[in-house]
């Protein structure tokens, strides 16, 4: 390894003394929708590949986008990249090995970023292998993940220590006592090796230009680990992850970062909500691994008597009659979702009836559901045991065409990571024989599959060897997930029941409840789902509950005092699709033992309100002016000042209701009469809240009164709700 | 003689007593009436036709308005308006208006007036706090000749051109309008009713007491 990265060195100065580099100049990002990204190679001779590039195809058009100096001993240097992402405001990013051709060998995996056409890659940060570490390179350090000093596992070929590169949409949901409010920002996601068979996931956050540890499961639990096995990709909230023998799917966890003021004392908090993982194959059952069922081959009968419904008696086989091969250990080396067309979840498999690798389009019902025995056959092969299935269809063979053209061998080495671009998903596969040794083919459903670059056009424009392929815009969908959060400023316990009746938080005992996190156990299929969509912050002030993806309706919050005092619950309705939020709230007074209920509505988009308006009298001051008269209408006209005079923001629409309202007078300006909020049949005015505490808003009261007589009635201040 | 002399003295030193304590007393229970001097530019109503100014004192605090001095700036006034005036009103603007919420909750003095370049008059307002939240208000309004109020900032709509919400004893007019000038006039603690019966009785006292021992020197001179 060492003597050949002296050759390399050696050979890319005698290039560079030729003149024969290309041009490089920093040039404004220009990336345009639909173009391809390829991480490709400069060779030299005898089949080999000096610097790296990423090229821009654009209209079937190759360029260069930017690439690494070809003197290895340059420290900008960086060998072909093995993984391609374009992020949102158009920086391609990508893993490629830096640091073979320095004094001191510091051979490593670096993510680098390219800003626009003709830039110099900055590195992001460096994971060098072993060996050394070379000096300047940026190790990231990540308290509890990654120590000063780290070194890395690679996986025996070159040095590739890091892969699974994906962007990740980063949805941060802000909360105060006033507003709630979604923040997104692009992070790269990889992983590294930190030791033989072990690897964990980190994550650069674009916007805020520092590395963390990422928060989502990432399937890295083989114990023959290979760095270049693992891969991930991000989904509509979920992130799909495979090791090479099962793939993984995860609800991405939600961060939370709240702050507010609790009777005059601040706060702040975070918070990682929800989150959780299911695998397929589920933990095999009586031994038996899941089996690809390739649905284009016809099953046979299972033989097993009698038929067990809803058990699928059927059994996936191969044309010769023989059972398909256990999904476990198939080879899922790469997988994507496509965004843009509509064939979902994709992996390349290595293996297949006639010859592979594949690009395989892969049914999720088992990663949502393993339990559900719709997904399980009686194997007559192993006892008519009930045996999970993993339904897939082809719609790519390898060469995208079957059999291949010439020049390709069958079975040859495995596809790498395809990406998801806006005419379908395209794909880099080899060819031995012909130039430029690759591909870049589109998968579409059939076997003709368009050569969209060929390998003859990058060898023409002086690169060979392409790997890495990203496409620009690199789509990663937020989907549609609401999320309600409800914070309790004590002295309150919270049980909040669901149009369902499901319940989360604490009951009138103290016993916590919590339907909406667990695992369900299938009792035919002994298959388990685990779902994590509630949570509880525990005890604490303030206390926070969440629901995940919440079934619009009513829900009923009941409050049980445990101390005396003023208490204030909020509820927020976050949806990750929109940057603004709701914020709403309720306060009351408290004593230990006291219960209280209010009731809101959440509709299909995240809307919330109260279904009754609080009464908030209690923290509201209320001053009255004496009346003026209008001598031209004969209205009385009367000031009247509401002050805040509580600790907790008082939510609007804000009501001032009359109660008890002399009969000789008449509400000449009320917009309506209490109809929720007891007593009823009450006028009332509304002035536009919120209010802050210690906050004043006034309002002017018309009053018609034909008797001339006093006018009298008393106050009540109602506040946030749909009804009065 | 000396005995005279000593209940002349005892008594003479009672009553003193009785006016100091009542003078005393008086400073505590005295009104804080306020009296300000008001005046507002007319000069844009014109003196074509009659304008017409609406003194109004609303509650139930058991206030008095009392409006004197005034002046119209070369107008003069007008008629009383008995159609529009209401409530516990009387007077008249040539000399005195006078309004009370004693007996009546709305109380509307109403008269016409041929403005001139502007009216002034002096206003003393009681301030006793009403019982209730609402404490009582005085303001008052000009229309012009064509029975347009004068345009105002008032908040409430209702044009006044000043408004005194009597939430204290010693409330603060608010004006609404760059036409209009209200000044405080020198303000001077009014004994309360009661006290100045009391005062009264106490100088009766003295006088008859003067008028007594007139009487018996000069029947020991007729002796």
């Amino acid at each position: 390894m060492r003597y050949k990265q002296s050759v390399r060195a050696a050979t890319f100065a005698l290039l560079s003394i030729c003149g024969l580099l290309h041009p490089l100049g920093a040039r404004a990002n220009d990336l345009q929708s639909g173009d391809l990204l390829i991480g490709a190679g400069v060779p030299f001779g005898f089949g080999s590949i000096g610097n790296g590039a990423v090229l821009l195809v654009r209209n079937g058009a190759v360029s260069v986008f930017c690439e690494s100096p070809a003197s290895a001993t340059d420290p900008n240097y960086f060998g072909v990249p093995i993984g391609v992402i374009a992020d949102s405001q158009g920086n391609v990013v990508f893993l490629a090995e830096v640091g073979i051709g320095l004094p001191v060998f510091g051979a490593g995996t670096a993510l680098l970023s390219c800003s626009g056409i003709g830039s110099t890659p900055q590195m992001l940060g460096y994971f060098p292998s072993a060996e050394a570490t070379a000096p300047a390179y940026p190790v990231p350090v990540i308290p509890g993940v990654l120590g000063p000093g780290a070194t890395f596992v690679s996986n025996g070929a070159e040095a590739q220590t890091a892969s699974a590169l994906h962007l990740i949409r980063l949805n941060t949901v802000s909360l105060t006592d006033l507003a709630a409010g979604v923040t997104t920002q692009d992070a790269y996601s990889l992983a590294v090796a930190t030791a033989p068979g072990t690897a964990v996931a980190i994550r650069y956050r674009a916007t805020d230009k520092i590395w963390e540890a990422d928060t989502a499961v990432i399937n890295m639990t083989t114990g023959s680990i290979q760095i270049s096995e693992i891969d991930a990709i991000e989904h509509s909230g979920a992130t799909y992850s495979t090791n090479g023998g099962n793939i993984q799917k995860t609800q991405d966890p939600l961060t939370v970062e709240a702050s507010g003021t609790i009777l005059g004392t601040s706060f702040t908090a975070t918070l990682s909500l929800f989150g959780s993982s299911n695998t397929f194959p589920p933990t095999p059952v009586g031994g038996q691994p899941a089996i690809e069922y390739n649905m284009a081959i016809p099953q046979t009968a299972s033989g097993c008597k009698p038929p067990a419904p809803p058990l699928d008696n059927l059994t996936p086989t191969n044309a010769s009659g023989a059972l398909l091969i256990p999904f476990v250990g198939a080879g899922a080396a790469n997988i994507l979702y496509d965004e843009f067309t509509s064939f979902g979840l994709i992996e390349t498999t290595e293996y297949g009836p006639s010859g592979g690798p594949w690009l395989t389009n892969i049914s999720e019902d088992l990663l949502d559901n393993p339990g559900d025995p719709t997904q399980y056959f009686q194997d007559g092969f192993a006892g008519c045991q009930a045996v999970p299935f993993v339904p897939m269809s082809v719609p790519l063979p390898y060469f995208g065409v079957d059999p291949p053209p010439t020049g390709y061998a069958l079975n040859g080495s495995p596809s790498y990571k395809p990406a998801s671009s806006v005419i379908g998903p395209v794909a880099v596969q080899f060819s031995s024989t012909l130039p430029g040794g690759t591909d870049v083919i589109q998968l579409v459903a059939g076997t003709n599959a368009p050569i969209v670059v060929t390998g003859a056009q990058l060898s023409a424009a002086g690169f060979a060897d392409a790997i890495g392929i990203g496409a620009y815009p690199n789509g990663v969908s937020a989907g549609l997930s609401v999320t309600i959060v409800l914070r309790v400023d004590s002295p309150v316990n919270i049980l909040i029941t669901d149009p369902n009746g499901k319940q989360l938080g604490v009951d009138s005992l103290g016993d916590s409840h919590n339907d909406f996190s667990g695992t369900i156990v299938n009792s035919i299929t002994g298959g388990s789902e685990n779902f994590n969509n509630g949570f509880d912050s525990g005890p604490g002030e303030p206390r926070f509950f969440a629901i995940k993806n919440p079934v619009p309706g009513t829900y009923n919050v009941q409050s049980i005092g445990t101390g005396s005092g003023p208490y204030t619950v909020h509820v927020y309705s976050v949806n990750t699709a929109n940057p603004v939020g709701q914020a709403i709230s309720t306060s009351g007074t408290a004593s230990v033992g006291s219960t209280g209920s209010e009731s809101f509505t959440l509709d299909a988009t995240g809307n919330i309100a109260f279904t009754c308006a609080s009464n908030v009298s209690a923290e509201v001051g209320v001053v009255r002016s004496g009346y003026s008269y209008n001598i031209l209408t004969k209205r009385y006209a009367q000031t009247i000042t509401l002050t805040n005079q509580g600790g907790s923001v008082i939510p609007g629409p804000i009501s001032l209701v009359l109660d008890d309202l002399s009969s000789n007078a008449v509400l000449f300006n009320s917009v309506g009469t209490t109809a929720c909020a007891a007593p009823l049949g009450s006028p009332y005015v509304t002035l536009t809240g919120p209010l802050a505490p210690g906050a004043s808003a006034t309002t002017v009261l018309q009053f018609t009164d034909p008797a001339k007589t006093a006018i009298s009635y008393t106050t009540r201040v109602l506040a946030g709700g749909v009804s009065q | 003689m000396r005995n005279n002399m000593t209940t002349r003295k005892a008594l003479l030193g009672i009553i003193l007593g009785h006016m100091a304590l009542f003078i005393g007393a008086g400073q505590g229970d005295a009104r804080a009436d306020i009296t300000e001097n008001v005046t507002v530019d007319t000069s844009a109503l014109g003196s074509s036709g009659q304008s017409e100014i609406f003194f109004v004192l609303i509650g139930d605090g058991n206030n008095s308005a009392t409006l004197s001095s005034f002046g119209f700036g070369g107008g003069s006034p007008g008629t009383f308006d008995s159609v529009n005036s209401t409530g516990d009103v009387s007077g008249d603007i040539a000399s005195t208006a006078f309004l009370s919420d004693n007996s009546s909750f709305t109380n509307v003095f109403a008269q016409n007036f041929t403005a001139g370049s502007g009216i002034s008059f002096v206003l003393n307002l009681t301030t006793n706090l009403a019982a209730g939240p609402t404490p009582d208000e005085f303001g008052f309004v000009i229309l012009d000749p064509s029975g347009n109020p004068i345009p105002t900032s008032d908040p409430t709509g209702n044009d006044n051109l000043v408004l005194i919400n009597i939430d204290s004893t010693s409330p603060t007019p608010v004006s609404y309008s760059d036409l209009v000038t209200v000044t405080p006039a020198e303000t001077v603690a009014t004994p309360e009713p009661s006290g100045a019966r009391w005062l009264g009785a106490a100088l009766l006292a003295m006088v008859w007491f003067s008028r007594r021992r007139s009487s018996i020197n000069s029947a020991r001179r007729t002796q």
